[in-house]
């Protein structure tokens, strides 16, 4: 307690270095959070586009521009995915789930629609039961399909209407609001997955480009245990080849690398020589101090202390700075993060990830999108940082305090 | 019924044997051999450089003789590890320098505490009881939470004596305590010095310059050349 006293009385009695020292590791501190708090929300922001669609990998193949562009064609340039390789998918290590779909673009000369037959899973219609804004579900067995909120709305389409998808008319069973969602491919006639696969065997234009077979698929949607991301990416890719468009949150970083001027590891490697400068200041703030004070260290040594208690006292003192400023840094980085709220970055979205024709011209079609991300504090990156904190005021006193005992008797003297 | 004066000589608070200490081609101490008997007053005079200073740091234990050996209450310093040494320094020796030995940062109060901040003789609370009674033996009792800053350089002199004395040490030593003040205060400070170390029955050896002082010592040691050239009562 005697020890402590000390220390604060000291620590008050110098209160220059100390608001230097407290200063510096608080900014230190400071700087670490709200940087890697910066790049953590970037980081969540690129994995947004590849998430709205549910899955961790979005599987397709590059395929061939239809001869004619009508009626039910593939959107361009996506080809059909045989299924041998969907079940090879399936099998790798890591996999957690694997959604099959069609996805057909039906051109009309005066309009377009987007059709999504896909199967039950969450990724698929199951995902949508949360999103009904009017009538009722479906699913694999049903004849009936599901309408976008923004599409009904536009052509005038209501629940209980039909609607004709390629040379088929199908009633509408309800009406969903998938864009607030997130977590579906965006369509405008979300169908079973049989149903357009049906309507895909027997198009003319589909026909022309692939065998289409009654159970094939154009585009699969994965769902990966995150660990395993970067090697499941790998072994796809090999497995489709060259042909292969494989999307995830590790091709958007690539896509991206322009936007995220800040990336996990830069935000580490500039948070990391903000702490080297903290340290050489808490180094040369704690040198000083103890040069001054060798007169002190050498009058307690003659009162009976030993030379690791005054070292211990020393300790002490930087400990509590460190405190004080990792605590402040602390408080200032959650204040700063409250403020900040939420980064916004806007995106060009890959054809990839992007469900309109964006080749018809009158669609005019904006693929960009703008992607916000909170910018918080994680309480685990919170205590590393503390830690990180203290710890270099810890380290630069011990540098500062390997110096060799001093021998007291010279300073204490007198002439 | 034993010789008193022999009992003294027996148990010495202080012996010190063939010290000698040469700093680089200087030879400061040429093997000086002293005696300060316990309970009593012992002052050292000298010219300025006759190694006065030299022989008190080699006493406390602060200065390393190159040959020779102390012995303080009858424990040998000599080959005494940093912590055994600190030990001796806090319960059997207490030292006052010529002056600025407080720690600025605390109050008259704490710097008479810094001793005993590792000792375990009695607890915090009968400390602070003798440090307050300490302040006010030197006349201090009004000064208690007064930083050095802002007490006289004789106050501060009686200070650092209550310091030198809160583990009751066996021997005083003192280095001209009485050097940075003026006349008036320094006689003042010097009868705080010779009256506490009496009523406490604390062994007293102090350098100084002043032959008044050494007219009230119960010994004086002269010292001449690095050799103690004259000892009288
Ligand atoms: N650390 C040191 N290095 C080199 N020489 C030293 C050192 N300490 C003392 N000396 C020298 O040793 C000699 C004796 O010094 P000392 O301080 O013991 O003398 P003193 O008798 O106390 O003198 P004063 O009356 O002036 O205080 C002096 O010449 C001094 O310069
Ligand atoms: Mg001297």
């Amino acid at each position: 307690m005697d020890i402590l006293r000390y220390a604060l009385s000291e620590l008050g009695f110098r209160r220059g270095r100390s608001l230097v020292t407290v200063t510096s590791v608080a900014l230190a501190v400071l700087a670490a959070m709200i940087l890697t708090a910066l790049a953590d929300s970037y980081a969540r922001a690129i994995r947004v586009p590849i998430e709205t669609v549910g899955a961790d990998v979005v599987v397709q193949l590059q395929g061939d521009i239809p001869p004619k562009l009508e009626g039910l064609v593939f959107p361009h340039p996506n080809a059909l995915i045989p299924a041998g390789i969907v079940r090879q998918i399936h099998a790798l290590p890591g996999v957690i789930a694997l959604t099959r779909a069609v996805y057909l673009w039906d051109l009309e000369p005066a309009r377009y629609e987007s059709v999504l037959g896909i199967e039950d899973s969450d990724a698929g219609l199951a995902g949508l039961d949360g999103r009904l804004v009017d009538g009722k579900a479906i699913n694999s067995k049903s004849r009936a399909v599901l309408i976008d909120s923004d599409f009904a709305t536009k052509n005038h389409i209501n629940v209980g209407d039909t609607i004709k998808v390629g040379h088929e008319t199908f009633p509408v069973a309800g009406i969903v609001d998938a864009a607030r969602s997130g977590k579906i491919v965006r369509a405008d006639v979300y169908t079973p997955l049989a149903v357009a696969q049906a309507l895909a065997t027997v198009a003319p234009e589909v026909r022309a480009l692939y065998p289409f077979g009654s159970d094939d698929a154009n585009l699969v949607l994965v769902k990966v245990n995150r660990e395993q991301l970067q090697d499941v990416v790998g072994k796809i890719t090999t497995l489709l080849g060259k042909k292969g468009v494989v999307s995830s949150e590790l091709s958007m970083r690539e896509a991206l690398s322009g936007v995220l001027f800040l990336s996990q590891s830069m935000g580490l490697i500039v948070a990391a020589s903000i702490g080297l400068f903290a340290a050489a200041f808490v180094w040369r703030a704690t040198a000083s101090s103890v040069a001054e004070r060798r007169r002190e260290m050498a009058v307690l040594q003659a009162i009976g202390w030993t030379w690791r208690q005054i070292r211990r006292q020393v300790l002490i003192e930087n400990v509590a700075l460190a405190i004080a400023g990792t605590a402040a840094g602390l408080i200032l980085a959650f204040v700063i993060a409250a403020v900040l709220g939420h980064i916004s970055v806007t995106i060009d979205l890959p054809w990839d990830l992007s469900s309109t024709p964006h080749f018809i011209p009158q669609a005019a079609i904006d693929r960009t999108q703008t992607i916000t991300a909170p910018v918080s504090i994680s309480w685990p990156m919170a205590t590393l940082t503390a830690a990180g904190g203290i710890l270099i005021s810890v380290l630069a006193a011990l540098a500062v305090l390997a110096l060799p005992q001093p021998r007291p008797w010279a300073l204490l003297r007198s002439e | 019924m034993t010789d008193p004066a022999i009992a003294l000589i027996d148990k010495p608070a202080i012996r010190a044997e063939g010290i000698r200490k040469r700093y680089g081609e200087l030879e400061v101490l040429k093997g000086v051999d002293l005696i300060v008997a316990a309970g009593q007053f012992t002052a050292i005079m000298g010219k300025s450089g006759s190694g006065k200073s030299t022989l008190l740091g080699i006493i406390a234990g602060l200065e390393q003789p190159d040959a020779g050996h102390v012995l303080v209450m009858g424990q040998k310093l000599a080959g005494m590890s940093d912590r055994d040494m600190a030990d001796v320094r806090r319960r059997s020796i207490g030292i006052v320098f010529q002056g600025f030995s407080l720690i600025p940062s605390l109050t008259a109060l704490d710097n008479v505490l810094l001793p005993t901040f590792f000792a375990a003789q009695m607890t915090a609370v009968e400390y602070r009881r003798r440090a307050m009674d300490l302040l006010n033996q030197v006349g201090l009792g009004a000064r208690l939470n007064y930083r050095p800053s802002a007490l006289s350089g004789g106050e501060q002199q009686r200070v650092a004596i209550a310091r030198a004395l809160i583990n009751s040490p066996s021997v005083l030593l003192a280095d001209e305590p009485t050097g940075n003040l003026d006349q008036a205060t320094g006689a003042a400070v010097l009868d705080v010095l010779i009256d506490l170390g009496r009523t406490h029955g604390t062994s007293l050896l102090m350098v100084t310059h002043d032959s008044d002082v050494a007219a009230r010592a119960d010994h004086v040691v002269e010292m001449k050349d690095g050799r103690i050239s004259h000892a009288h009562a």
